[in-house]
């Protein structure tokens, strides 16, 4: 037996395929695929939802482990009592039934979400830029708006939908789980354009019913517009319609039901509250 | 083309040693297969698609190591040995090599 | 933002991970060719009439590789749809061939190699079960013998 040995000129251990235009192919297959999916499942939420009751939902997100849904305890800030009390004098107004709780979150987000379950998080950055009750009170009314038109349980049931399906078929840690999961967070909770003009009108609604006149409505949009390249404010941008047309809105809508403007409530927090935030050996130092 | 996992060919007289060929591949089922398994697990049982899984990718590794050998002028291969393992998640990895020979 | 770096390692895991692959087949096989001259073979015995052995003794080579970002990405979106991954593929083939490489390597002056067996595992499975990286071990036993005329 001799040994006679020989190169081989070809490969035949590796599939001789472009990997970029494989990934393209990949990419572009995952994302029909996906886009289906949502789509299907989505028009299924939507079906869903009419029929889903309050007493349920609260039963569903309240009392099972959404785990990206459970707000921080430590984020208590007196100045959400002032908050609460506000939600449930517009919700009196709108004569919804159903309890909301208001959660006030440290964070710079400029914004505010309604989640599913009852639950309002109104994150500190947006409260900050609030320099009348009335402002704070439009926003309250909106997101109330968005309870009351079920889109908090649309715009997080198709991320969710999005969410178990990847995870479910790449497992919970995979690539595509991890690029997906951005979508989900809640300062991004996305609604469509029809659903945020609908929640303006109820905001509008709550408004002049608890104040008698509608000022300070659009306060707070045009000192956005007018901040327009701050990054701060992205979020906001990001998930709700071009400004100036949701401006416009608000006044047509003001316009056609013949409601007044007046002067502002100041944005007072009580004094027991205050003396909370600001407790008074800060001032005084021994 | 003679494939053992003996040190010869019964029978055959072996000539030429070529030296070393082997064959591997890494290959994964569709997602829904792999849902499909995991859905079996809680029953147990045989699961049918990864069966076929390593199957295939057993056949695929073997013909790669033929055509090894058939470029390099040999007509067997002996003393082939298998070995798996995992690199990916939910793939099967099969390894498989001998020396390729020429036999009479 | 997360997007952004994604993106990022995509490219970077790209542009090095071809540029790296492309070098170390090109090494491959010019050591390949150095060392066509060591008989090797799976087989127990060793080829042909041997001179007086000298020394017979265990030598082994062995080699982790990891697969860059971009593959991994691939690879992954590969697993979805079920077929060959061939960016393992190239993985797997040149951590073969490297381990066998260094193997020979190690004993360059030996007659043969005879008794040649391949081992893989993967080792860099961390926590969150990662993947990615592979360990070739290829052991054999290498055969000296003494100098003949022939």
């Amino acid at each position: 037996m001799r040994y006679r040995p020989s190169i081989l000129k070809d490969n035949h251990n590796i599939s001789h395929t472009q990997p970029l235009k494989e990934f393209a192919t990949l990419l572009g297959g995952i994302l029909t695929f996906l886009a289906l999916s949502y789509i299907i499942l989505g028009l299924l939420v939507d079906l869903a939802v009419a029929h889903i009751s309050v007493a349920m939902e609260t039963e569903l997100f309240n009392h099972t482990p959404f785990s990206f849904l459970t707000i921080d305890p430590d984020s208590f800030d007196p100045r959400q009592q002032k908050l609460q009390q506000l939600t449930d004098e517009l919700r009196a107004c709108l004569e919804m039934e159903r309890q909301i709780t208001v959660h006030l979150k440290n964070s710079d987000t400029v914004n505010a979400v309604a989640l599913p379950g009852g639950h309002i998080v109104f994150f500190t950055g947006l409260l900050d830029t609030l320099d009348s009750e009335n402002s704070l009170s439009f926003i309250l009314g909106h997101e109330l708006g968005h309870f009351k038109n079920r889109d908090h349980l649309r715009g997080l049931g198709r991320g969710l939908v999005l969410m178990t399906i990847a995870s479910t078929m790449t497992g919970p840690n995979s690539v595509l789980t991890k690029l997906l999961t951005p979508t989900l967070q809640l300062s991004q909770a996305n609604y469509s354009q029809n659903s945020e003009t609908k929640a303006d009108e109820t905001g509008l609604n709550s408004l002049n019913c608890y104040y008698g006149h509608v000022g300070g409505a659009t306060i707070f949009f045009e000192s956005l517009a007018s901040q327009q390249s701050d990054n701060k404010f992205r979020h906001y941008f990001g998930s709700h319609p071009q400004i100036r047309k949701r401006i416009n809105a608000i006044r047509q809508q003001a316009e056609k039901n013949h409601y007044t403007v007046k002067k502002l409530t100041p944005l007072l927090f009580s004094e027991n509250s205050l003396k909370n935030l600001y407790p008074p050996e800060a001032d005084h130092p021994p | 083309m003679f494939i053992t996992n003996t040190e010869e060919i019964h029978g055959k007289n072996i000539t030429i040693c070529k030296g070393v060929v082997s064959g591997s591949t890494v290959r994964a089922k569709h997602a829904g297969r792999d849902i499909m398994a995991s859905i079996k697990n809680i029953f147990g049982g045989e699961l049918a698609g990864y069966t076929e899984l390593l199957s295939e990718s057993r056949d695929e590794a073997m013909s790669r190591m033929k055509q090894q050998a058939k470029q390099m002028g040999a007509n067997a291969i002996v003393n082939v040995r298998f070995s798996t393992s995992s690199v990916a998640a939910g793939a099967a990895e099969i390894y498989v090599y001998g020396t390729a020979v020429v036999v009479e | 933002m997360e997007f952004i770096i994604f993106i990022c390692l995509l490219t970077t895991g790209y542009f090095f991970g071809s540029w790296a692959e492309k070098k170390h087949y090109k090494s491959i096989v010019e050591r390949e060719q150095l060392y066509l001259y060591l008989p090797t073979t799976s087989s127990k015995k060793p080829l042909g009439k041997l001179a007086p052995v000298k020394e017979s003794k265990l030598v082994t080579g062995s080699v982790v590789v990891s697969v860059d970002y971009f593959k991994r990405v691939l690879a992954g979106l590969r697993s979805f749809f079920g077929g060959n991954i061939a960016s393992y593929e190239t993985l797997v083939d040149r951590a073969r061939r490297e381990a066998i490489l260094r193997m020979k390597e190690s004993c360059p002056s030996a007659t043969q190699l005879i008794n040649l067996r391949i081992e893989t595992s993967s080792i860099a499975k961390g926590a969150k079960q990662q993947i990615g990286s592979v360990e070739v071990l290829a052991y054999g036993t290498a055969i000296y013998c003494h100098k003949t005329k022939g």
